[in-house]
C-alpha cells in the first residue's frame, strides 16, 4: 500500500499518512488507526481492528451451551458481568428456563456495579485522552473499591463469570449489603468531587463541547446505542424500552442529552453512575428471599430454533443470537457488541477534525477492543 | 399489528411476489424471509414504509448449515419498538447477497464480518471487490473463511511468524 | 457463608481529605534541602580561606578562569537542584493523586532522582536509521544550552549573579527563544511523524507566546526604568511591584505566568508533548542520556520562569531575617509548585485555542498592560 509508506522523508505532498497504534497511548487497546493528516487536520481515518480477534464466536459454537459462559467474559472485559447476562438469557430463552426472582435482582445489582466500574474506567481514560491525568489516578481508586467488592463476591476482579444461565453461581455472601452501601456512600461524594474537578473545568468544556457532534438521524442510522445514542437525544436504553430482569420493578431515571457532542456523551455516563447507585440500593433493600438458581436439566438440548437477547451493556446494545439444531452444541453464537457499531462511525466522524479533536472522538465513544474483535 | 403495518405487508408482497418467500408475526416480532435478489428492495421497504419503520439497523450476521449459508437482519424500530428478522438463504457456491449499507449505514462493519467469515461477496458494498479493503478481524492475507463448515486451516510457513498484518 | 477479607485494606487516604501533616511535611523537606545547600554555600566565605584567599583572588581575577569557574558553578547548580526538582514534582503529583510517588530509594524516595540518572547513563544510545544525524545529536544541546545561559544573569542575592548584565532582560529574552531550535530540530531530526509534528507545534507555540511575554516583563522595565535584573530587585527595597504597583503588576503578573506555562510546555500548554496525541511529541525518539537532557532542560527553565517571575514581582531575594538566596530560593520553589499545581489540575488546550487564546486575548491585553503601566508611571511619577 502506496499510502503507508512514511511521508516525512519524501516530504513531496502536504499529506501525511501516520499510523496511531496498535500501540499508542490513546487507543485503549490494539486498535490502529490509519490517519491521513493535513497539517494538525484529519483528511480520512481508517480503523483497523482484528488484533484481538480470538475467534469466540466460533469458540462458543463448539461446544455445550452453558460452557459459553465464562468465552463472554473476555468480550467486553471492563464489563464481564454485563456480557454474562446477555448470553445466560439467550441461554434462558433457547431453552425455556426461569429465573427466580431473587437471582433477578441479584443479576441487576452485580451489573450495575459493573456499569459503575466500566463507566470509571471510561471518565479515568477520557480524562487522561483530555491531558487531566489526575482525574484519571482517582477514578482508577474509586474503581479499586468496587474491584475489590466484585472480588469479595465472585472471586475475581475483571473476569467474573458470575451470571450463568438460571441465575446466579451463589448468594451474596453475609454483610455484603452493608459492605456495598459503604461504597457506594462513599463514591457518590466522590464523584461530586470529580465533577468539579472535571465536568466544570473550562479547559474541559472547550475541549469537548461542539466536538464530534452525532445528530439523532445519524446515531440511528448506524445503530449506535447506549449513551452515545442518549447523548445525541434518542431516549432509547432497552433497560426500559425492552426490559428484563429486575429492571421493570426498579425506579431510575434515563439520562438524556440534546446536544449529541462529546461533552453529552460524558455527562450520560456521569449521570448513569448516579443512577446505577440508585438501582443498586434498591435491590439490596427490594431483593426478596429465595432461591439464587433456577431448576436446571443435566443435559441441555434446546429443540431446534432461535433466541435472541438484548441488554444494556455499559456501552450500549450488547445482543446474542443463538441457533440451535437440537443438539447439545449451538450451530451459531453471534455476538453483537455496541463498540463494533460505534468504532465503524469513527471515520465519518474525525473527517476534518483536528488531530486532538479526534482523540476526544475517540475517547467519548468508549469502545472495549475485546468486543470489537471477539 | 397496527393497520398501517398490515397494508405496508400487503404492498410489500405485491412488489415483491414470489421474492418474499414468508412472512410471519411471532410474537411481536415480525419474520420475514426473502429470495437473495429481492433483499435490497425488501430493505428498503421495511425501512421507510408506513408502520414498519425499521430504521434502527441491529445486527446482521450469517451461519452455515452445512448446505447452505443463512443471512439474518435484525432489524428494529425506534420510533414503533418492533423487530423484524430479515432472513436470506444463499446457496454455498458462488454466494452473494446486495449490500445494505447504502440503507443503514451501521451495516458497513457487519458486512465486512460476513465476508471475513464466510466469504459470502457482499454486492454494492463500498469496498466490495478488494478483499484487502473487505477483510475486517482477520489479516488482510488470511486465506480461507473460517466460519464455514468446510474450512481447513492453512498454515503456510510457521505460525508464529506467519502472516501478521492485518488489513 | 460471611464476607471474605478484601484482598488488601481499602485506602483510608484520599486526595479531598488532605493530611496538611503529610503535605507540610514534604514541602518543608524540599525547603529544607534547598536551605541547607544555601547555607553550606552561604558559610563558606567565614571559613578560614585567609591561606588560600590570595590565591583565590589571584585565580579569579583572571578573566578567563573567572568566566570558567563562574560557568561551572552555574552548570552545577542547574544539574544538582534539578534533581531536587524532579523529586519534589514527583512527590506533589503523588499528593495531588492520592498516591505516595517514590518511596523506595532513599528517604521518601529522595534519592530516586539519582537512580534514574544512573539509569539514563546506563541505557543503550539508540539514533534511528532514517534520522538526521547531526540535527537528532545536536537537539537536546540546542534545547539545554539557552536555558543554561538564562541562569547567568539571574540573581540569587546581590552579590550571587554571575554576571550583573545591564540589558538582563533584553539576554533573557533574546536567549529563551532559541529553545525553539532545538525542539524543532528534535521534530525534524528524528524523522518522525509524531516528533515532527510536535516540534511543529513546540515552536508555534513558543514563538507565539514569547510575544505577550515579552510585553508583559516589558511592563516592568518601563516601571522600573532599567532592563538590569538586579536593579529590577534593588527598586523593589520599598515594596514588591506586585503590592506597590498591583494594578498593573498583578494582569502583568498573571500574563506572564500563563505565557510561562506555554513557554515550559507545561499543561494546559503540554500540546508539544501530548501524550494521548502524539506519543512523547518531539522527544518520542529519544533515551538514555539525550532524553535526560531535554528533561534537565525542562525542569532547569522551570527554575528559571520561576526566578524570573520572583525577581520582577515577588522582590527577588529581598526579605527579612533570612539570608538573600535563602528568601529567593523559597519563594522560587513556591512559584514552581504553584507551575506544578496548574500542571496536575488541569486538562490540555487544542492547538487552535492555544493559538487563538495567544493572538486573540493574551497579545492585546498584553499591550493594554503595557499602555496602563506607562500611565500609571506618568501618574506616579508627578
Amino acid at each position: 500500500m502506496t499510502a503507508m509508506q512514511p511521508a516525512v522523508g519524501a516530504s513531496t505532498s502536504s499529506d501525511m499518512t501516520i499510523n496511531l497504534g496498535p500501540q499508542h497511548p490513546s487507543t485503549h487497546g490494539v486498535l490502529r488507526l490509519m490517519v491521513a493528516l493535513d497539517g494538525e487536520y484529519v483528511k480520512s481515518c481508517r480503523p483497523v481492528v482484528g488484533y484481538l480477534h480470538r475467534g469466540l464466536e466460533r469458540m462458543m459454537a463448539a461446544r455445550p451451551y452453558r460452557q459459553s459462559v465464562p468465552f463472554t467474559d473476555r468480550l467486553d472485559y471492563c464489563a464481564s458481568l454485563n456480557s454474562n447476562l446477555a448470553i445466560s438469557q439467550a441461554i434462558e430463552r433457547i431453552g425455556g428456563m426461569a429465573v427466580p426472582e431473587r437471582a433477578q435482582y441479584l443479576r441487576v445489582m452485580l451489573c450495575e456495579m459493573n456499569r459503575i466500574a466500566s463507566h470509571l474506567i471510561f471518565f479515568g481514560t477520557y480524562a487522561a485522552d483530555i491531558g487531566a491525568t489526575t482525574a484519571f489516578l482517582y477514578a482508577f481508586r474509586e474503581r479499586e473499591r468496587l474491584l475489590d467488592l466484585l472480588e469479595a463476591y465472585t472471586g475475581a476482579r475483571l473476569t467474573c463469570n458470575w451470571i450463568r444461565p438460571g441465575g446466579v453461581a451463589s448468594d451474596m455472601p453475609e454483610g455484603y449489603a452493608q459492605a456495598v452501601c459503604a461504597f457506594l456512600d462513599g463514591f457518590l461524594k466522590e464523584l461530586d468531587a470529580y465533577d468539579t474537578l472535571l465536568t466544570g473545568n473550562p479547559i474541559f468544556r472547550v475541549r469537548t463541547e461542539g466536538v464530534g457532534i452525532i445528530s439523532p438521524e445519524k446515531a440511528i442510522a448506524y445503530g449506535a446505542s447506549g449513551p452515545v445514542l442518549r447523548g445525541s437525544g434518542v431516549n432509547i436504553d432497552l433497560r426500559r424500552t425492552e426490559p428484563y430482569d429486575a429492571y421493570p420493578r426498579t425506579q431510575f431515571d434515563v439520562p438524556l442529552r440534546t446536544e449529541g457532542d462529546c461533552l453529552a456523551r460524558y455527562l450520560v455516563r456521569v449521570e448513569e453512575m448516579r443512577q446505577s447507585a440508585r438501582i443498586i440500593r434498591q435491590c439490596l433493600r427490594e431483593m426478596p428471599e429465595g432461591e439464587h438458581w433456577g431448576k436446571q436439566p443435566k443435559v441441555f438440548r434446546p429443540a431446534a430454533g432461535e433466541a435472541y437477547s438484548r441488554t444494556e451493556s455499559p456501552r450500549g446494545e450488547l445482543s446474542i443470537y443463538l441457533v440451535s439444531d437440537g443438539t447439545a452444541n449451538p450451530v451459531r453464537v453471534r455476538v453483537r457488541g455496541p463498540s463494533f457499531v460505534h468504532l465503524s462511525m469513527l471515520p465519518e466522524l474525525v473527517r476534518g477534525v483536528k488531530v486532538a479533536d479526534m482523540i476526544a472522538i475517540l475517547g467519548s465513544l468508549d469502545t472495549v477492543l475485546g468486543e470489537v474483535d471477539r | 399489528m397496527s393497520a398501517p403495518a398490515e397494508a405496508a405487508l400487503d404492498a410489500l408482497r405485491k412488489a415483491l411476489g414470489d421474492g418474499l418467500r414468508s412472512c410471519a408475526l411471532d410474537g411481536g416480532t415480525l419474520r420475514l424471509q426473502v429470495a437473495p435478489d429481492a433483499l435490497h428492495q425488501a430493505a428498503l421497504h421495511l425501512r421507510d414504509a408506513d408502520g414498519l419503520r425499521f430504521d434502527y439497523p441491529g445486527d446482521l450476521f450469517a451461519w452455515d448449515t452445512g448446505e447452505r449459508f443463512v443471512v439474518v437482519y435484525r432489524l428494529w424500530s425506534t420510533t414503533l419498538s418492533q423487530t423484524a428478522l430479515l432472513r436470506v438463504e444463499l446457496e454455498r457456491d458462488g454466494a452473494a447477497v446486495a449490500s445494505v449499507t447504502d440503507i443503514w449505514p451501521g451495516m458497513n462493519w457487519h458486512e465486512r464480518e460476513v465476508y471475513d467469515l464466510y466469504g459470502i461477496e457482499i454486492v454494492g458494498h463500498p469496498d466490495a471487490g478488494d478483499p484487502t479493503r473487505m477483510r475486517i478481524l482477520l489479516p488482510k492475507d488470511w486465506e480461507g473463511f473460517p466460519f464455514r463448515k468446510d474450512y481447513v486451516p492453512v498454515f503456510s510457513g510457521d505460525p508464529l511468524h506467519g502472516p501478521q498484518e492485518t488489513n | 457463608m460471611s464476607l471474605p477479607p478484601l484482598r488488601r485494606p481499602a485506602p483510608t487516604r484520599t486526595g479531598f481529605e488532605c493530611d496538611p501533616a503529610f503535605v507540610a511535611g514534604q514541602f518543608a523537606a524540599g525547603v529544607a534541602v534547598l536551605v541547607a545547600a544555601i547555607a553550606v554555600a552561604s558559610a563558606l566565605p567565614r571559613l578560614p580561606w585567609g591561606l588560600v584567599d590570595p590565591l583565590l583572588v589571584l585565580i579569579g581575577s583572571h578573566p578567563v578562569i573567572n568566566a570558567l569557574i563562574k560557568a561551572l558553578t552555574v552548570t552545577v547548580f542547574v544539574t544538582v537542584h534539578v534533581i531536587f526538582l524532579i523529586w519534589l514534582e514527583r512527590k506533589f503529583a503523588g499528593w495531588m493523586q492520592a498516591r505516595l510517588g517514590p518511596m523506595h530509594v532513599g528517604w521518601k524516595g529522595a534519592l530516586q532522582t539519582i537512580a534514574d540518572a544512573v539509569k539514563l547513563l546506563m541505557k543503550e544510545d539508540i539514533i534511528p536509521t532514517r534520522a538526521d544525524r547531526i540535527l537528532f545529536i545536536a537537539a537536546p544541546f540546542l534545547t539545554f544550552m539557552p536555558t543554561l545561559l538564562t541562569f547567568m544573569v539571574l540573581p540569587f542575592s546581590e552579590k550571587w549573579v554571575a554576571y550583573d548584565f545591564p540589558l538582563g532582560i533584553l539576554f533573557v529574552l533574546a536567549v529563551t527563544t532559541n529553545i525553539s531550535l532545538g525542539t524543532l530540530a528534535a521534530g525534524w531530526g528524528a524523522n518522525n511523524k509524531y516528533s515532527l509534528l510536535g516540534g511543529a507545534r513546540a515552536c508555534a507555540q513558543v514563538l507565539s507566546y514569547e510575544i505577550p511575554m515579552a510585553v508583559a516583563m516589558l511592563s516592568v522595565v518601563t516601571l522600573e526604568g532599567t532592563m538590569s535584573l538586579t536593579e529590577i530587585v534593588k527598586h523593589q527595597q520599598h515594596g514588591w511591584n506586585i503590592i506597590a504597583h498591583a494594578p498593573v503588576m498583578i494582569p502583568a503578573f498573571l500574563i506572564f505566568m500563563v505565557c510561562g506555562l506555554a513557554e515550559l510546555n507545561r499543561t494546559p500548554f503540554d500540546l508539544p508533548e501530548a501524550e494521548s496525541e502524539l506519543v512523547s511529541g518531539f522527544h518520542t525518539e529519544y533515551s538514555g542520556m539525550r532524553f535526560a537532557f531535554f528533561y534537565l532542560g525542562e525542569f532547569a527553565a522551570n527554575f528559571f520562569t520561576a526566578g524570573l517571575a520572583v525577581t520582577l514581582f515577588f522582590g527577588g531575594w529581598l526579605g527579612p531575617w533570612l539570608p538573600a538566596p535563602i528568601w529567593f530560593g523559597i519563594k522560587t520553589i513556591a512559584v514552581v509548585t504553584l507551575f506544578m499545581w496548574i500542571k496536575w489540575t488541569v486538562p490540555r488546550l487544542r492547538v487552535d485555542q492555544m493559538m487563538g487564546f495567544c493572538w486573540k486575548f493574551l497579545v492585546p491585553a498584553s499591550v493594554v498592560v503595557f499602555c496602563a503601566t506607562a500611565v500609571w508611571v506618568m501618574v506616579a511619577g508627578s
